[in-house]
C-alpha cells in the first residue's frame, strides 16, 4: 500500500476540485482578476511615470525661463553700466584731446609718436574704477566670467528650481553655443570690455565673420551654411560638420566682404586694406579699454537648465531628466541701446548642431551613471 | 458498448456565462478608460498652467488673465473641469533665500532706472467631475493642485 504526504494530499484535493465546474469558473475568475488588476497597475504607474514628465518639462521650462529673465535684467543694468564708464571714457577722451592738441596744431611735419606718448601721459583714466567695479559685478573678463552678477542669475536658477519642486542641483549652462572648455558650466554672461580699435573697420575679404573673446574669424560662402532657425531664416553659421573649431557658430555678414569668394580666393581687396600704417594704429588704440560689450559677435547668450524630478517605480526611486534653454536676444548692450527691448524665449536644445559638445557627450555615454542621465533626457535629440 | 452521457441539458451555457460575464467585462474596461482620462485630465492640467506661465514670462499675459488662459488652455478635456472652481493664489516661497530675495526685487522696484525682473510663485487648484465610475468614489469630484514659480523680465 502506497502512503501519500500530506502535501501530495493538497495537491490531489487541488486538481479535484480544478476538475469540477465550480473549480475552474473559480480559476478563471482569479485569472481575469490577475490580468486586470495588471492592467490597471501597469496604466497608474505609467499614468504616474507620464505625468512627473510632463511636470519635469514645465519645471525645467520655467526655471530656464527664469534665469533668462534675470540675465535680460543683467544685461540692462550692463547698457546702464555702460552708461557711467562711457561718460567717463568721454571726460577722459576731452581731457587728452586738450593735452594733444598743441602738438597736433604745430607746424608739419606731424611728430606721431610724440603725440602718441603725450595721449597716453595725459589719460587721466577716470573710467578704470566704473570699469573694475562692473567688472566684478558682472564677471567681465575675469576667470571663467565668474562675478556677482552671475552668481545671482545661477542662485535664482538653484532658487526656483528648488519652489518648481526638481531635484537640487540643477544642472546649468551658460551660452554653450559659443563656450569652450569651463565657460559652459561657470555662471556667466559672455562679456568683455571693447577697445577702442574695434571703432576701425577690419581690412578682410571674406565675406562672413564671427568675433570671439575680441578676435575676428572670416569664413568663405563654401565654409558657411544656413543656421535653420526658423526665427532667423536668413542667418548662416560655420558648417556644423566641418573641422573648424566654431562648427556651428553663427556667422555675420560682412559688408564689405565678397559676395562669391571661395576658400583660398584673395583676388579682391577691401578698399580699406589699402591705407598705410592702419595696424599700428588699431595696435595703439588697442590699450585704450572701453565699454562693456558681447563677448561673441553675433551675441550669444543663452540659459540651460538640465534638471530632474524623482518618480518612485516599485521599489526603487527613478529619476526623469528634462532640458530646457531660453535665448535672451536683444540689438545690442551698448550706452546707446538702453530703450531696446530684450525677446526671451524658449529655443529647442539642439546639441548636434556643436560638434564638440557632440563629441564630448558620446565621451560622457561610456560612463554609466552619466550615459543614465543621458538616456532618460530630451539631451541627446538627434545623436 | 453502454453509451456514457451526463445527465442535464448544458444548451446556451457558454451564453448565459457570456451574459453573466460581460457587465463585469465592461466595467473593468470602463475602469481602465476612466482611469486613463482622468489621468490625461491632470496632464493637461499640468500642461495648461504651464503654457500659461509661459506665456505670463513671454509677456503676452499679465498675472491677472492667468487664470483664463489656463481655463482656455484646458482644450477639449474642459468638459471634465469645473472652471468656476479654478483657484489661483500668490503664496510666498517656502526658502528663507527666496523670501530675502523677494524683499530685495520688492525694495530695487521703487528705484527708477534701476531694472528688476518680477514673477510670482501661484498655487493653483481646480476641481474635476470624473467619468460616472469615478463620481462614485468620488461624488465630490477630484481637486487637482499644483505649485509654480516663474519670473520675467518686463518687456
Amino acid at each position: 500500500m502506497r502512503v501519500i504526504g500530506g502535501k501530495q494530499m493538497a495537491f490531489q484535493k487541488l486538481r479535484d476540485f480544478n476538475q469540477n465546474p465550480l473549480g475552474q469558473v473559480l480559476l478563471a475568475t482569479l485569472l481575469f482578476c490577475f490580468v486586470f488588476i495588471a492592467l490597471f497597475l501597469g496604466l497608474y504607474k505609467s499614468g504616474q511615470a507620464y505625468i512627473v514628465k510632463e511636470e519635469t518639462r514645465r519645471a525645467v521650462n520655467l526655471t530656464s525661463l527664469t534665469g533668462g529673465a534675470v540675465y535680460a535684467n543683467g544685461l540692462q543694468l550692463v547698457r546702464e553700466a555702460n552708461i557711467v564708464i562711457m561718460g567717463s571714457a568721454a571726460f577722459d577722451a576731452a581731457v587728452i584731446a586738450q593735452s594733444i592738441g598743441e602738438a597736433l596744431l604745430a607746424p608739419p611735419p606731424l611728430d606721431v609718436a610724440a603725440v602718441a606718448l603725450a595721449a597716453e601721459k595725459a589719460d587721466p583714466h577716470s573710467r578704470n574704477p566704473a570699469q573694475d567695479i562692473f567688472a566684478a559685478v558682472f564677471g567681465v573678463d575675469t576667470p571663467a566670467g565668474i562675478g556677482a552678477y552671475p552668481a545671482l542669475i545661477a542662485g535664482q536658477a538653484y532658487l526656483t528650481a528648488n519652489e518648481n519642486s526638481l531635484s537640487l542641483p540643477p544642472y546649468n549652462a551658460y551660452n554653450y553655443e559659443t563656450a569652450k572648455d569651463i565657460d559652459a558650466v561657470a555662471p556667466n554672461m559672455a562679456l568683455r570690455f571693447r577697445h577702442a580699435d574695434e571703432f576701425l573697420p577690419d581690412n578682410n575679404v571674406a565675406p562672413y565673420s564671427l568675433m570671439h573673446n575680441g578676435v575676428r574669424h572670416y569664413f568663405y560662402s563654401d565654409q558657411v551654411e544656413s543656421a535653420d532657425n526658423p526665427r532667423h531664416p536668413k542667418q548662416m553659421r560655420v558648417k556644423k560638420f566641418s573641422s573648424s573649431e566654431f562648427a556651428g557658430w553663427w556667422v555675420r555678414r560682412e559688408k564689405g566682404g565678397l559676395d562669391d569668394g571661395g576658400a583660398g580666393n584673395l583676388s579682391g581687396q577691401n578698399p580699406f586694406s589699402k591705407v598705410t600704417g592702419i595696424g599700428l594704429l588699431k595696435k595703439y588704440l588697442h590699450q585704450f579699454k572701453l565699454d562693456i560689450t558681447d563677448r561673441d559677435d553675433p551675441p550669444c547668450h543663452s540659459f540651460t537648465t538640465l534638471g530632474n524630478m524623482k518618480v518612485k517605480t516599485g521599489a526603487q526611486d527613478k529619476s526623469l531628466y528634462e532640458v530646457g534653454e531660453v535665448r535672451v536676444e536683444t540689438k545690442g548692450i551698448s550706452a546707446w541701446d538702453t530703450g531696446k527691448p530684450f525677446q526671451i524665449y524658449l529655443v529647442k536644445v539642439n546639441i548636434d548642431a556643436f560638434p564638440v559638445l557632440r563629441q564630448s557627450l558620446q565621451t560622457l555615454r561610456n560612463i554609466p551613471v552619466l550615459n543614465n542621465i543621458l538616456q532618460s533626457s530630451d539631451i541627446l535629440n538627434g545623436l | 458498448m453502454k453509451n456514457l452521457k451526463i445527465p442535464g441539458d448544458f444548451r446556451g451555457q457558454a451564453l448565459v456565462e457570456i451574459i453573466l460575464a460581460l457587465p463585469i467585462l465592461l466595467l473593468f474596461v470602463a475602469g481602465i478608460s476612466q482611469l486613463a482620462v482622468t489621468f490625461l485630465c491632470y496632464v493637461q492640467f499640468e500642461h495648461a498652467c504651464g503654457e500659461a506661465a509661459r506665456q505670463y514670462a513671454a509677456g503676452t499675459i499679465n498675472k491677472d488673465a492667468l487664470g483664463s488662459r489656463i481655463a482656455n488652455n484646458l482644450g477639449n478635456l474642459s468638459g471634465y473641469f469645473d472652471i468656476g472652481s479654478l483657484d489661483i493664489r500668490i503664496q510666498t516661497p517656502s526658502n528663507n533665500a527666496e523670501k530675502a530675495l523677494d524683499k530685495v526685487r520688492h525694495s530695487i522696484s521703487y528705484f527708477p532706472f534701476v531694472p528688476h525682473y518680477e514673477g510670482y510663485e501661484w498655487s493653483i487648484s481646480i476641481k474635476v467631475h470624473p467619468p460616472f465610475l469615478f463620481k462614485l468614489i468620488f461624488p465630490n469630484g477630484i481637486t487637482f493642485r499644483t505649485v509654480m514659480q516663474v519670473y520675467r523680465y518686463p518687456t
